[in-house]
């Protein structure tokens, strides 16, 4: 044991650390208080309708007074009439919806329900609550007693960010998103070793960069086979034709054919030297595929279609603090075991020299 | 893999295709189950249920079991290499 | 470059028989498949014109250039040699191109609707085409299995190319009004740059042995 801790070098140690700290506060740091369901679905203009929802992570009863609110497309809220509490997660809320409401087409709005009391701040269903537009046309229930956005209350916390459909899977991000990046970061080094070995011609060089590509065409792999079943349960298939899929695919086809041109080549030098070349060469096209794919196509992966991939609503910065000290770890752990197999092929290396 | 079994047709080592066995066995057994239970309502429920929490552990059981592959492939590829060197030793 | 020129005319039937290769293709899937839509007839367009060019290209490093290999190797300077190799596939992509269009108009009846954007597009993606089939085609020179592990490593590097092409030359089908197409021009004229100087600097040192 006393050796062992004696030959751990430090960033081992830090690894572990971190990636028990991922773990810690990626599970037991709570999420948002958000609205789960409600009906119904949709109502007319001039109506009055009693809405059921339920929340997630809320504290109806045990809190102090609990409004409810919806909000229009023009930002104007309309307050619920009353509300009926039943207990912590469900509620019942009666609006009386107002007659002409304001730019309302054909096919109704679509507005956005926020519940909000002292304990938990705010739940909201983003744009999930449809209103039809109204037969009577009249002026007298006009559009006049709103609110402000600034009457909700918000309380700060740390807590992960609620989202419909994403639900717990939120903290995904901490071992699936980030796996892929610890497999980018490992491919950097790996490319790092490649080029230092074209310009210094040491062996070592070859075999570094030979291991970190194989961890990284490990993680590729975790990052897939954990993706897909993520994408199972919020999408509802195993593999959809999403480009960001397709395209970690071609990228792990682009090692998978590195792996094999290796074994493929029986001369030490050359073998070293042409992988070298091809890794350095992949790892530019997959650059251009990463950069290019993503403006060709929309995306069910943040990052397209106008919303930005990193900052902005879908990540923030509580889900930072566990999401970057979460692709160091994964990162040091590849290092970790792309050394032990770096030393294993030294060895093995050294055994051949001597025969 | 060729590289692998290639080592072992040379020496036959019991506790390396044992390890490997184990290996597939394992992850087979995980994708099987989950396929098979995934085609059940009530699994999918297992899954679904309080917030899908179970997929976020379903992913991170299965992040375990690559590092845990590797290192029993690792572990296959030294076996091999100790007993060349042990061989080479016992005739040299 | 003019010896590389000579070189090339006296080998090629090798040429000659790619270009059979693509007709019989052609005639195949037209015999095969017969009315097809612009979306299926650009796509057939850039599959048979990305196997051709593995086809001549792989030729073009093929075993007897490994053959005179010594002899090229004393007598030519490895980036000029890339460079006219380079030049030299092109053209023939350009020929199979040219080749391949008339064909598709001959058994469609009609032609591409916008030619010169397409012809720009078939330019520029032609240009990365070649680039990374030569470095892949000389990269694949040592391996044993030669024809094989070079399709395995060009097409997943070829995707990007492809798809930009792709989306081009439907563009000038008029599947759909794309206002980006200049955009799209621009990456790919970028992404050649970036190929062509790669493989200019990569090729001596996959060249010496």
């Amino acid at each position: 044991m006393k050796q062992l801790l004696y030959q751990l070098s430090w960033w081992k140690y830090l690894s572990i650390c971190i990636i028990l700290y991922v773990l810690i506060a990626g599970f037991l740091i709570p999420l948002k208080p958000g609205i789960y369901s409600f009906t119904p679905a949709l109502a007319t203009e001039g109506e009055d309708v009693s809405l059921k929802i339920t929340g997630y992570n809320t504290h109806f009863e045990s809190s102090g007074e609990t409004n409810a609110w919806l909000k229009m497309p023009d930002d104007r809220l309309i307050k619920a009439d009353s509300i009926v509490i039943k207990d912590e997660v469900n509620l019942e809320a009666y609006f009386s919806i107002p007659n002409n409401l304001p730019d309302i087409s054909n096919s109704g709005i679509l507005a956005t329900i926020i519940v909000d009391n002292e304990k938990d701040g705010y739940a909201i269903y983003p744009q999930g609550f449809r209103v039809r537009k109204g037969t009577v046309v009249s002026s007298e229930n006009a559009f006049q007693d709103f609110y402000e956005l600034s009457e909700i209350r918000h309380v700060d916390g740390i807590a992960f960010p609620f989202r419909n459909i994403l639900y717990e899977t939120i903290r995904n991000t901490f071992f699936h998103v980030a796996i892929w990046f610890a497999m980018f970061l490992l491919l950097v080094i790996s490319c790092f070793y490649s080029i230092r070995y074209l310009r210094l011609g040491s062996y070592i060089d070859d075999l570094k960069s030979s291991s970190l590509t194989t961890v990284a065409i490990y993680f590729g792999m975790a990052g897939i086979i954990t993706g897909s079943i993520w994408a199972k349960f919020t999408w509802g298939t195993f593999w959809t034709s999403d480009i960001k899929l397709n395209m970690s695919a071609i990228a792990l086809l682009i090692y998978l054919a590195y792996l094999v041109l290796r074994n493929s080549i029986s001369d030490v030098d050359s073998k070293a030297r042409i992988s070298a070349v091809y890794n350095l060469f992949a790892f530019v096209c997959l650059m251009i595929l990463v950069m290019v794919i993503p403006r060709l196509t929309d995306s069910l992966h943040p990052g397209n279609g106008g919303n930005p991939a990193l900052g902005g609503e879908d990540l923030d910065n509580t889900l930072r603090m566990v999401f970057y000290p979460a692709i160091i770890a994964y990162t040091l752990l590849g290092i970790w075991m792309a050394q032990l197999f770096y030393r294993y092929k030294r060895l093995k290396m050294k055994i051949k020299l001597k025969e | 893999m060729r590289n692998l079994f290639a080592n072992n047709k040379k020496i036959p080592s019991f506790v390396s295709e044992m390890s490997s066995k184990i290996a597939c066995i394992f992850i087979l057994i995980f994708f099987v189950n989950l396929n098979c239970i995934s085609a059940q309502g009530h699994a999918m429920d297992f899954f679904r249920s309080t917030g899908k929490i179970n997929t976020v552990l379903a992913v991170v059981v299965l992040l375990f079991l690559v590092v845990i592959f590797f290192l029993l492939r690792l572990e296959i590829k030294l076996n091999n290499l100790e007993k060349t060197i042990n061989d080479e030793e016992q005739t040299g | 470059m003019r010896k590389e020129i000579s070189n090339d005319l006296r080998g090629k039937f090798g040429f000659t028989a790619s270009l059979l290769y693509l007709v019989t293709i052609v005639f195949v899937v037209y015999k095969m498949i017969g009315e097809m839509n612009p979306a299926v007839k650009s796509a057939f367009f850039w599959v048979i014109i990305l196997f051709t060019a593995i086809n001549f290209v792989s030729q073009s490093f093929s075993t007897h250039m490994k053959k005179r290999k010594i002899y090229l190797y004393q007598l030519y300077d490895p980036t000029e040699l890339i460079i006219s190799r380079l030049i030299l596939n092109f053209l023939k992509l350009m020929i199979a191109g040219l080749v391949l269009v008339l064909i598709q108009a001959a058994f469609t009846n009609s032609m591409v609707k916008d030619p010169l954007l397409f012809l720009t597009g078939f330019l520029l993606a032609s240009v990365g085409i070649v680039s990374i089939l030569s470095l892949v085609a000389s990269i694949s020179i040592y391996s044993k299995e030669q024809t094989g592990l070079m399709t395995i490593l060009a097409l997943p590097l070829l995707i990007p190319v492809l798809l930009l092409a792709m989306r081009i030359s439907l563009v000038s089908e008029r599947m759909f009004v794309d206002s980006s197409v200049s955009n799209y021009l621009m990456m790919l004229t970028g992404i050649d740059l970036l190929l062509v100087t790669l493989v200019i600097v990569f090729f001596p040192i996959v060249w010496k042995s």
